[in-house]
């Protein structure tokens, strides 16, 4: 047996072959050598420029943005007027996808099933851009809707190369509510009017960062930043009682055209704010859209200008922006400056002609056959202009000026929102007998809403002057209180007797007098009309601010309605007080049970009727009427 | 050659030689390659299959099947394929080439074409089959077989044209799906024959014509090669992206390298890192120190098999032992100048370490023919 192989090993390899063998291994150990110098040459040569593009490119899938989510606003309540929605983007990947042609097919199915999209323009997009690893698809898509994607993509492994980037938006549930007061933000998180603007930094918060760097050793540390949210504001308006207000002011806007129209409902104890609304606001989702004021050919008409101009005056506060002359409503301030300076009390009486005659002036009151004679109580409650200017008489410009100061009219009210305007008085030296005598019954000068509101808080709340506000607590993100405002007392305006003399004059002139449509079934309301001449005086065109200032309950307000209505359209009606009047009362019966103001069964608040002329006539009181133009004969 | 006749000393007391180096080696590389495929591929396996070992796995159960092969391989008598068998009516060498054929055949007729060339066979819960890679064993017993018959007819061309035209259909067919691994096959059937020959002038005058074409090629239409393009500028070209990330990560590894696992290429830079492109990744986490060591034991592989076929017992043995050499010796090279960027682009995995099971299990056959062939060598010559 092993003979005969040995025969046949014969054939085996011969030196020869065996030389070339090993010139063949010879070979290949020389290439190996190569090879090794190769990579030698590589680490030597492009080593440190290489790495560098490696983590490069590392560092570029790491740098991630975590955005901070805003802060809520909310109403006393606990009802979010704003807050910060967590919304997805579409990111599209189709370095991923193309990398398996087993993904393409399922993953376009799922995002054209979820999101609707034109599976056409997403193969293109794979095909045009094969390498790309961020195409942002769409932007802004809920919750449900990545929920409902990544259902599928947990069904079919295949669906691959579809990430979510997170952002958040402001959203406004109520839309148009409050929208003044609210305010709106620009790129998401820039506030740019009302709340939003004036408290931006509380509300803003930090974004967070997640990155990755390399340590001495070359490991990657990834590092991930959190963001920090910004605060919750608390504000003090009560959703329920602006959705009316701005519901009654909208119907009134439908039945009486006017230039302005501003509602204000304060607490009288804190100068909290209820409710502050002015026209018909606009839409704090969309704030550039103009179409509840003007029809689409109106709006494709407009130059930029014009729009920008619309737009400001959509925007405009009407409540805190805009001064002019009070009118009668004024009056109580000159009353309650004259009984703390003990210059008249509850039982003095003025005459009144129908008219005043001062330094040669005529100055009409609003009954031109004259009250008669008028105890003070009276003067407010038949709004007696002559009356009011025998009270001033007795005041006298430096006094009379430094109450106004007083009583806060000089000074902005630093309530907290941006915009505020500041009030036109006339100065000391300007004040001689006939200014003194217009601006006892708030003519002849300007002043803002909040101002006025503000300032007659404190005379019928026994005299305490508080700084009116929006927000009353701010919360950081853990829950806990940071700031809260219970009320600023800035000074002390009237007495305690001052203040409850006004109490039961307002009472009365609601109850009797000229501001009786303000009457609210089972309430006690109190308050003061106002007609007041505006801008030019002149009798065939004049335009007139009615307005009408109340209190609930008129024994011990717990709440204070401002209502002012600018030039309204209607020839007829455009000096009728009544107007406002009627519409406190009807905003007043719908708010006053959400502000726990409830009406009484009986009625048995028993105003002092020795306040009154034993002669007076209580269905003998007009509603106030127009004021003659002071440069009348 | 102490030690060899040590070796010797001891073979004459057992008879039979049996080359437990290259068993070793062999199983010591498939073993590195596991590592290394689960190092490469854990990362993208947990990312798109919720898997991380889901590679591993695979490529561990054909090296298990493959070791098992390579056993029972290397117990038969590798003459029984160029045999007369009773219950056969052809030698099974020419069985394997009638099959071979009839694979590659029906892969060029009825292969569905999916972006490109078909080159496997599905066979449905196994995989894909890839019948090239049986195709190489063809070639390399078919070859040896030939040139044993007469291995005098080699000394002229026309010897050579013989057997080139016997082969010729099979590579053919080959090369008609893929370039690459008809390379392979070529250098197998040209490396045998180069052996065998004892005149080789006709070999150089083939090799210049042959550098003399592709520079031609190169010259007058260079914008027809784009691997070409691709090779001069790869850091620019668009097509480089998966050498220049393999580059980056040789680059990286420094002396090294990172450590086991903590390359950051693989992370989704390198595409199919686990393929063809591993030895980037070997560079990069075990640095040119773990690279020459692998480079070392492929050299130390090539020697075991160098000496099986020096000492043969017939013709035909020393011829396999060749041809599974320059096989491997070729792979390596091609594999590594690749992803060096050394050569223009052309996918061939490293042998014994890239994820491939086909790929694997026919070379550890190929290797079971070569122990085979160790376990006839006699002790006492």
């Amino acid at each position: 047996m092993v003979r005969r192989r040995k025969k046949t090993s014969a054939k085996k390899l011969t030196r020869k072959m065996q030389g070339t063998l090993l010139f063949v291994f010879c070979v290949i150990l020389l290439c190996v050598g190569v090879i090794c110098g190769r990579i030698v040459y590589i680490n030597a040569n492009d080593g440190e420029r290489y790495e560098k593009k490696a983590l490069v490119q590392q560092s570029i899938g790491t740098n991630a943005n975590l955005p901070y989510k805003r802060g809520d606003i909310l109403d006393r309540n606990g009802v979010a007027l704003a807050k910060s929605v967590k919304v997805y983007n579409v990111i599209f990947d189709p370095s991923i996808i193309n990398s398996d042609e087993k993904f393409g097919e399922p993953t376009i199915g799922a995002l054209v099933e979820v999101y609707g999209l034109d599976a056409a323009e997403l193969y293109q997009i794979l095909s045009e851009k094969p390498k790309s690893a961020y195409i942002r698809l769409l932007r802004r898509q809920s919750y449900e809707s990545m929920e409902a994607f990544r259902a599928l993509a947990q069904e079919n492994k295949y669906i691959k190369g579809v990430w979510f980037e997170e952002e958040y938006i402001r959203n406004y549930p109520f839309g148009r509510l409050a929208s003044h007061v609210i305010g709106y933000t620009v790129a998401g998180d820039v506030g740019t009017w009302g709340i939003e603007q004036y408290y931006n930094s509380e509300l803003s918060g930090t974004n967070g960062r997640e990155y990755g760097y390399y340590d001495a050793g070359l490991n990657l540390i990834k590092v991930s930043k959190s963001a920090v949210d910004g605060h919750t504001i608390i504000s003090t308006l009560d959703v329920n009682v602006q959705e009316r207000v701005e519901k009654k002011v909208d119907e009134f806007l439908a039945e009486w055209p006017c230039n302005n129209i501003g509602v204000l409902v304060m607490n009288p104890n804190n100068g909290a704010i209820y409710a502050m609304a002015s026209n018909k606001g606009f839409d704090l989702n969309n704030p550039r859209d103009l179409s509840a004021y003007y029809s689409e050919e109106e709006l494709a008409l407009m130059s930029e200008a014009e729009e920008l101009t619309a737009l400001n005056r959509m925007w405009r506060n009407f409540c805190i922006s805009d001064t002019y002359e009070p009118g009668s409503t004024f009056k109580p301030f000159t009353v309650a400056a004259a009984l703390e300076e003990n210059l008249v009390s509850a039982d003095n009486t003025f005459q009144c002609n129908g008219y005043q005659m001062i330094a040669g002036w005529r100055i009409n009151c609003n009954k031109r056959s004259g009250h008669g004679t008028v105890t003070l109580a009276e003067s407010l409650m038949k709004s007696c202009n002559p009356a009011l200017m025998q009270i001033v008489e007795k005041l006298e410009r430096d006094k009379f000026y430094s109450y106004q100061q007083h009583f806060g009219f000089g000074q902005t009210t630093g309530v907290d929102l941006p915009g505020e305007a500041n009030s036109i008085l006339i100065d000391k030296e300007n004040l001689n007998v006939t200014e003194l005598a217009t601006s006892s019954f708030g003519q002849s000068f300007n002043i803002t809403m909040v101002q006025l509101a503000s300032a007659f808080c404190s005379l019928v709340n026994g005299g305490n002057y508080y700084q009116p506000h929006v927000v009353s607590e701010i919360r950081d993100n853990s829950g806990a209180t940071i700031y809260e405002n219970n009320g600023v007392l800035v000074n002390v305006s009237v007495s305690a007797q001052t203040s409850e003399f006004l109490r039961d004059a307002l009472y009365m002139t609601v109850e009797s007098g000229t501001a009786s449509p303000a009457k609210v079934e089972g309430y006690l309301v109190g308050g003061k009309t106002g007609t007041a001449q505006k801008g030019v005086r002149d009798k065939e065109n004049q335009k007139y601010v009615v307005s009408f200032i109340g209190c609930s309950p008129a024994d011990k307000p717990e709440v204070v309605i401002y209502v002012v209505i600018d030039e309204i359209y209607n020839e007829e009606k455009k000096a009728s007080s009544s107007l406002a009047t009627k519409l406190t009362s009807e905003i007043l019966e719908e708010i006053l049970p959400f502000l726990s103001v409830y009406p009484e069964g009986e009625i048995d608040y028993h105003v002092d009727l020795s306040l009154l002329n034993p002669d007076t006539d209580l269905n003998d009181i007009d509603e106030e009427g127009a004021i003659e133009p002071q440069q009348g004969t | 050659m102490t030690r060899d006749e040590m070796e010797q000393g001891k073979k004459l007391k057992k008879r039979r030689y049996y080359d437990y180096t290259l068993l070793f080696l062999v199983l010591f590389l498939v073993c590195f390659g596991l590592v290394m495929v689960y190092s490469v591929s854990y990362y993208n396996a947990n990312k798109y299959y919720n898997d991380p070992t889901l590679f591993l796995r695979k490529q561990a159960i054909f090296a298990v099947v493959g070791t098992a092969m390579m056993i029972v391989i290397s117990k038969i008598d590798y003459r029984i394929y160029i045999s007369k068998l009773p219950f056969l009516p052809v030698k099974p060498i020419v069985l394997l080439y009638i099959v071979c054929f009839g694979l590659q055949l029906y892969l060029v007729l009825f292969g569905q074409s999916t972006g490109g060339s078909q080159r496997w066979i599905e066979l449905g819960s196994f995989g894909k089959f890839q019948p090239s890679e049986i195709t190489k064993i063809c070639v390399l017993l078919c070859t040896s077989y030939l040139v044993k018959l007469a291995p005098r007819r080699l000394d002229n061309l026309r010897g050579f044209l013989r057997i080139f035209l016997i082969m010729s259909p099979l590579v053919a067919l080959v090369a008609w799906e893929n370039f690459s691994t008809a390379l392979v096959t070529g250098v197998i059937l040209v490396s045998i024959c180069f052996v065998a020959s004892r005149k080789k002038g006709y070999y150089l005058w083939g090799l210049l014509l042959l550098v003399v074409a592709a520079v031609c090629l190169i010259i007058f239409f260079p914008y027809r090669i784009e691997r070409f393009q691709v090779w001069m500028n790869i850091e620019t070209h668009p097509k480089g992206y998966q050498i220049l990330q393999g580059l980056y990560a040789i680059a990286s590894g420094g002396l090294f390298g990172k450590g086991l696992g903590q390359g950051i290429q693989k992370l989704g830079y390198i595409p199919e890192a686990h393929n063809d492109m591993i030895f980037s990744v070997i560079c990069e986490e075990l640095g040119m120190i773990g690279a020459f060591a692998v480079l070392f034991l492929f050299v130390l592989m090539l020697w075991r098999i160098f000496l099986v076929a020096i000492n043969a017992q017939d013709l035909f043995g020393s011829l396999i032992a060749t041809g599974v050499m320059a096989q491997i010796a070729v792979q390596v090279l091609i594999n590594v100048a690749v992803v060096t960027n050394t050569i223009p682009s052309t996918g061939i995995p490293l042998p014994f370490i890239s994820y491939g099971g086909s790929s694997l299990l026919v070379l550890m056959m190929e290797l079971g023919i070569v122990l085979g062939v160790s376990n006839r060598i006699e002790g006492e010559r």
